[in-house]
């Protein structure tokens, strides 16, 4: 029989490198869930994130145990990363932060098509396009 | 130790497929959090167990700041509610300090004892536990130490090392990466004289030398470097992540004297062939056998 589920926590951990403090201890220990445990298990499965932040959804059962989905980073922080960017622009439409190509967007688009609601690559790519722009990143060829 | 935090607080209307402009707005959201340090963000929305009392349509993203960063948490503070206003979003936001320290204890209560091998079994010293006549019982303090001594990597360990101190005379032991110490004090109770854990936190030293006394036990702890490690052992045993193990490798044999055997644990089952390919260059080994538990595994090898 399956396991009766209380609930749902989301938290955005550094790939690897998740430690017990808040917010991840507060928000899995007031639930009754090993937070070393979750901490073990998250770091060994994102190890090869090189701390880039990563959402996790933790599925919380009736006994206290626990089991997660992991999902891929933010299209932003995969931006900023692959830009080398210490963040976006406060005004995108008059300060530029940096410039993108397409062949950049494609790959952040690859790395998050799991997670979009469309196995269209070009659609993803829109999505990331998006997030280019409202964040003051101008798109080159 | 109490410790208090610095927790901002950033209320917002969820993005949804009708308004694209909440999905950006979200995601420059996380590049000001990622780009002032936030390390860990708590979301909480209506779906969640800790957003329910938010109102429908609404999330929250909480992220903690420790006192010293308190200039820090006001600048992102500032720096959201700006991006807020040129988005034309309405938003909350909130720092307040963030003092309970109920969550360290939350998850005890349902720890529960087991025996983890033929002659171990495992309990918190706030569970009660009757053993099976010839098992020992580890009395272990997790804190905040990794290892409470019943996650499958854990029992992987102390299956091997009770099933090896079995079968042949094992005088000296090295647990690498000693955590919380269970694996050390396991070694001691299966009758090995000689139990060094090591462990590159400082947290996980002392919370082993507790560990290792509660449980009279004679092994040593020291935060000393795995590659600063000089003697050789009968029996080396490292349940850490693979990628750590692979970085580590040729220290870790390094420490196993030739006869001796390495046991590894920490490893998910689709990472063993890279594991044991890893291991298998370098200083000689023979792989004995893997097992696995859940989606766990673990290999042991004799040095050659």
């Amino acid at each position: 029989m399956a396991k009766k589920i209380v609930g749902y926590v989301k938290l955005q951990c550094p790939a690897g490198k998740a430690n017990p403090s808040p917010p991840v201890g507060p928000a899995l220990g007031q639930h009754g869930v090993n937070i070393m445990e979750f901490c073990k298990q998250f770091n060994a499965k994102t190890q090869k994130g090189d701390g880039i932040l990563t959402p996790v959804v933790i599925t919380v059962y009736a006994d206290h145990s626990f089991s997660f989905v992991v999902k891929t980073p933010p299209a932003a922080v995969l931006i900023m990363k692959e830009l080398g960017l210490k963040g976006g622009s406060g005004v995108p439409n008059r300060e530029k932060v940096g410039k993108i190509t397409k062949a950049q967007i494609r790959k952040i688009a690859e790395i998050k098509l799991p997670d979009l609601n469309t196995d269209d690559i070009e659609a993803a790519m829109r999505t990331v396009a998006g997030t280019c722009r409202s964040m003051g990143v101008d798109i080159v060829d | 130790m109490d410790e208090s935090w610095i927790r901002l607080s950033i209320t917002y209307p969820c993005p949804d497929d009708e308004h694209v402009d909440l999905y950006f707005f979200e995601q420059d959201l996380y590049a000001v959090l990622y780009a002032y340090g936030a390390a860990t963000i708590n979301e909480q929305d209506a779906t969640t167990l800790d957003g329910k009392e938010l109102p429908a349509g609404t999330k929250r993203l909480l992220s903690y700041f420790d006192n010293a960063q308190a200039v820090q948490a006001a600048e992102v503070k500032t720096a959201v509610e700006q991006q807020a206003r040129n988005a034309k979003i309405q938003i909350e936001t909130a720092l307040d300090a963030f003092t309970d320290q109920s969550w360290k204890d939350g998850w005890k209560a349902y720890f529960k004892p087991a025996q983890v091998s033929d002659r171990i079994a495992i309990r918190t010293p706030w569970s009660d536990y009757t053993p099976a006549e010839g098992v020992k019982v580890i009395v272990i303090e997790p804190g905040m130490a990794f290892g409470t001594g019943l996650h499958e990597t854990t029992q992987l360990c102390i299956k091997a090392i009770d099933t090896i101190s079995a079968q042949e005379k094992v005088n000296s032991m090295l647990d690498v990466g000693c955590g919380s110490g269970v694996l050390s004090i396991a070694g001691s109770l299966c009758g090995i004289p000689t139990v060094r854990g090591v462990d590159n936190d400082p947290v996980c030293i002392d919370v082993s030398r507790e560990n290792g006394e509660a449980n009279h036990v004679d092994c040593v702890f020291d935060d000393t470097d795995i590659w600063d490690v000089t003697e050789k052992y009968d029996l080396v045993v490292a349940n850490i992540i693979s990628s750590v193990l692979k970085a580590l490798k040729e220290d870790i044999k390094g420490a196993c004297r030739i006869g001796g055997k390495v046991v590894l644990s920490g490893i998910l089952t689709e990472e063993r062939e890279d594991v044991e390919e890893s291991f298998l260059e370098g200083l000689p080994l023979k792989k004995l056998s893997h097992e696995i538990k859940g989606e766990w595994c673990s290999i042991w090898f004799e040095r050659i």
